[in-house]
């Protein structure tokens, strides 16, 4: 049927028929190295730890983190460029839900739909010792009268004193006994066997925390119209700089880039020499153009930066545009001074850390951009 | 009644894998439909210097059909495509997803002509994540507010067309 379908599902069925080396040998034009060789270690971690929560949804009884079809490559790319963008594990396992939907999750949630999945194994060993101990009723019921017809047919035996007597009464009871010690094993044995095994191998965590409070997710249908009239009040009545930016701000986290830069630019209009709406500005723009900063981006980055030399997201921006331009030297040089002026311990600062490391290797290497 | 029972169970599950083995794991509902279309600006293939926006396309029903010049299953549906341009009532929007461009324009001439109002192309498939595109073809109905109504996976039919796509576009454009 459909193109990476048909094509990924051979491929996966090969892989899984361990007839893959050879024929991916072949077909491996089109395969990208798991990992990109500025590989920065820390964030390769958290890309993984994501990664392994998400289907790949070509090669679909594999995680983003072991498939090597195309697509997986592509999620895998917006996960690490999203978690240096400073964006949260959650945040992103949502923005890949909201495209494709919960099937998406390798884990599925525990919510209202998914409770017959996660519940359904205890339904299992529930009924599974209900009928236990109905087997063991009726079997109780059934020994009880077999031992009265014995006791019958002991009084009557008795009528003629036997040695044999006192042995004949002590030794019923071993099997009772036995039995009773077994019933109670198995009865409690099982699920404590079956709790202990899930524990091990299952998923406790999300079971628990399921239990507990749900989740509150943001509708991002509710978001967006309280966007929405904000952006009709600041229409009418009209708004400051700063409510303006207020409105770009949130239709960038809904990433409405379009949308954000106008807002933006009504904001700019109000506040033309403000470095920090200049480069919010420049950002979404970027972001609205596919995340490229040269043209329009960079004028207005260079503009913030001849207000304020020293503005730590404009120097940040820069050290972007030169590193797009394959500039790694001055994108390196950009965000040292970019780093001497941002708070010293944030996200901020620690990307810039990495993204300093990464143009020093580049230009140290001299490697060609991708 | 109680001889009866392993039978009722065994009928029932008879009756979930018939169901099971009907349903077909690659199509994956889409979340997306009843939501708003993600939003992009991209450039044309004919002419990357213009872009055209999801804003500009605000006020009529369009298509969206997601297509590469690699995907061998896009042949089969293009003669469709260009029927339904000829047409002329509909605005066909193509997604040129992850190609070459110059393969792109080859393909467009060699299978009968580009039925596309605009030809948008997203070389690194960002937007083709943006709108969980997981298979090509994937095509998009979306309305005159931007919200996209449906989502059709795999290559175009007939009755598809005919059955589906047409007519709740005809409802939508009212």
């Amino acid at each position: 049927m459909a193109e990476l379908h048909t094509l990924h599902t051979l491929r996966c069925a090969l892989r899984a028929a361990g007839l893959a080396l050879a024929v991916l040998a072949g077909a491996a034009t089109g395969a990208e190295p798991v990992r990109p060789m500025d590989a920065d270690p820390q964030l390769e971690a958290r890309v993984q730890r994501v990664a392994v929560e998400l289907r790949c949804l070509v090669c679909q009884n594999e995680t983003i983190a072991e498939s090597m079809a195309p697509l997986a490559v592509d999620l895998r790319t917006q996960i690490r460029e999203r978690l240096a963008r400073g964006e949260s594990e959650q945040h992103i396992l949502d923005f890949m839900v909201q495209r494709y939907g919960d099937f998406v999750r390798y884990r599925p949630a525990l919510q209202a739909r998914t409770v017959l999945l996660w519940g359904g194994p205890f339904l299992l060993l529930a009924v599974a010792l209900w009928a236990f101990w109905r087997q063991v009723a009726r079997r109780r019921g059934a020994s009880a009268c077999v031992a009265e017809e014995a006791t019958e047919a002991a009084t009557e035996v008795v009528v003629e004193p036997s040695p044999n007597r006192t042995q004949a009464t002590a030794e019923p009871l071993h099997p009772a006994v036995r039995g009773r010690v077994l019933h109670w094993g198995v009865a409690l044995g099982t699920p404590l066997l079956a709790a202990g095994i899930y524990w091990q191998v299952g998923e406790p965590d999300t079971l628990l925390s399921g239990l507990g409070a749900a989740p509150a997710l943001i509708d991002p249908h509710q978001a967006q119209d309280r966007v929405a009239q904000l952006q009709a009040r600041l229409q009418t009545q009209g708004g400051s700089a700063d409510d303006w930016s207020l409105l770009g701000r949130s239709r960038a986290a809904l990433e409405q880039y379009p949308e954000a830069a106008n807002a933006y630019a009504r904001a700019l209009a109000l506040a033309p020499d403000s470095p920090q709406v200049l480069t919010d500005y420049a950002d979404v723009l970027a972001a609205a153009q596919g995340f490229r900063i040269e043209g329009e981006p960079l004028q207005l980055v260079e503009r913030a930066l001849k207000i304020d030399a020293d503005h730590p997201k404009a120097l940040a921006l820069a050290g972007a545009a030169a590193f797009e331009r394959g500039e790694f030297a001055a994108a390196a040089v950009h965000w040292r001074r970019a780093r001497t002026h941002a708070p010293p311990d944030g996200e901020f600062a620690q990307e810039l850390a990495h993204s300093i490391e990464r143009a020093d290797m580049r230009a140290g290497a001299g490697v060609a951009p991708r | 009644m109680k001889r009866f029972l392993p039978l009722a169970i065994f009928a029932l599950l008879v009756l979930m894998l018939a169901v099971g083995l009907r349903l077909d794991p690659r199509e994956v509902p889409s979340p997306l439909i009843s939501q708003p279309a993600p939003t992009f600006q991209l450039p044309r293939l004919e002419d990357p210097a213009r872009t055209l926006s999801t804003q500009e396309l605000r006020g009529q029903v369009w298509l969206l059909n997601v297509w590469a010049s690699w995907c061998a299953a896009c042949v089969q549906e293009h003669p469709l495509l260009l029927e339904l341009a000829r047409e002329g009532r509909w605005t066909l929007i193509g997604l040129n997803y992850k190609d070459k461009p110059e393969a792109a324009k080859v393909w467009i001439q060699r299978h009968g002509g580009d039925p596309y109002r605009a030809n948008l192309t997203d070389f690194d498939g960002r937007i083709g994540i943006d709108y969980g595109v997981y298979g090509l073809p994937e095509t998009f109905v979306i309305d005159k507010q931007g919200v996209i109504r449906h989502k059709h996976i795999g290559v175009l039919t007939r009755e598809a067309l005919r059955d589906t796509i047409l007519p709740l576009m005809r409802r939508l454009d009212g």
